[in-house]
């Protein structure tokens, strides 16, 4: 079993080769926009502070999702930078089973209303299993999706010697 | 196969959590620590003004119907009329959300026959309302808003009585006003520690 500490590594592991993809991206477009001609990357201390601001929020353990309704009434979820811009960067159909979970601590999901003049709603999604044992420890007595709330009767019984 | 948890807004298990949390993570390792401090950070952000406004209605003793999450939440101790007469309860979780109409409440109450503890349950519900309201006219509010207060009365009355072993304090027979003598601040306290073991 993994601790937390090996998780981070291996989560930071993650990251650093999911910003390496996006340079490579970058640089393929880059190399388009030269004429062909090939740029070599910045290495870390090269790296102008644009570039590091960018990939400070690319590691970033929040996530933002949009999901939308597609044709046939199933969920799309499509990560945002954030909830102020509409860049898509990515969609799968479900956080929690495509391998991405733990990856980020929390995420939000933005769901607008299919009904006209009603607000949508902006769930918040506990990723990290850490994160999910300390709630799971802490809020005994709330009704989660991972508690059924029936413990609340139990500890009621406390006031009984 | 991992389950998904969800918290839906506003959020109102992490706004009254949120000591809880940061005590828990006091003793863990770091990266719990990082985890639970920027969660605390983005519902604090996503909370702000809602917070804000909360907390300048609680100064006067006023809340509005959008802000009840931050007044009545589970495990808390509340007064309520039954019968025309005040009883104290403890909030339970809700079998459902609050809506634009209605905001429920499951409140717990334990009832005593002399032989016999029993639990009762009772399911309420606040209606909608304009603009604020003081706390003290909902029809369920906080026994810690319980307007008759006499602090002073009550330490000389029972300086040191403790409500642990005394399971009947809290019955269903008791009124807001006997409750609030019984509790005093520490042992109010005590009562929410008890709750939660």
């Amino acid at each position: 079993m993994l601790t937390a500490v090996q998780e981070v590594d291996e989560l930071e592991s993650g990251a650093d080769k999911k910003n390496e993809d996006k340079h490579e991206g970058s640089a393929t477009k880059q190399k388009e926009e030269n004429g062909g001609e090939e740029k070599k990357p910045n290495t870390a201390a090269e790296e102008p502070e644009e570039d590091a601001g960018k990939k400070q929020k690319k590691r970033s353990r929040v996530r933002y999702i949009e999901r939308k309704s597609d044709s046939f009434g199933e969920y799309i979820n499509k990560d945002v930078d954030d909830f102020g811009d509409s860049e898509e960067d990515g969609d799968d159909k479900n956080v929690a089973a495509n391998g991405k979970d733990d990856e980020y601590a929390i995420t939000w999901r933005r769901t607008p209303s299919t009904v006209a003049g009603k607000e949508g709603t902006r769930e918040l999604l506990i990723q990290s299993r850490a994160l999910r044992k300390a709630l799971g420890d802490v809020l005994k007595d709330y009704p989660l999706s991972f508690d059924t709330g029936s413990c609340y009767r139990c500890t009621l019984r406390s006031y009984i010697p | 196969m991992t389950q998904e948890v969800v918290i839906d807004a506003p959020y109102e298990v992490i706004y009254h959590n949120a000591e809880k949390l940061e005590e828990y993570a006091d003793d863990k390792e770091e990266a719990i620590k990082t985890d639970i401090t920027l969660l605390l950070k983005e519902v604090e952000q996503v909370q702000a003004s809602k917070r804000k406004d909360a907390e300048t209605l609680a100064q006067t003793g006023h809340v509005t119907y959008e802000l009840l999450w931050t007044v009545l939440y589970v495990g808390r101790m509340v007064c309520q009329k039954h019968m025309n007469e005040e009883q104290v309860s403890i909030i339970a979780p809700a079998y459902s959300s609050p809506t634009a109409e209605n905001h429920p409440l499951v409140l717990w109450s334990l009832d005593y026959d002399g032989t016999n503890f029993t639990y009762t349950e009772k399911k309420v519900s606040i209606k909608t309302f304009k603009g604020s309201k003081a706390i003290t006219d909902l029809e369920v509010y906080p026994l810690d808003n319980w307007k008759s207060q006499d602090r002073t009365i009550r330490k000389i009355k029972d300086p040191g009585r403790s409500l642990s072993g005394q399971p009947g304090q809290l019955g269903k027979s008791k009124s807001c006003q006997e409750a609030s003598t019984i509790l005093a601040p520490q042992q109010n306290a005590d009562v929410h520690a008890q709750y939660y073991m």
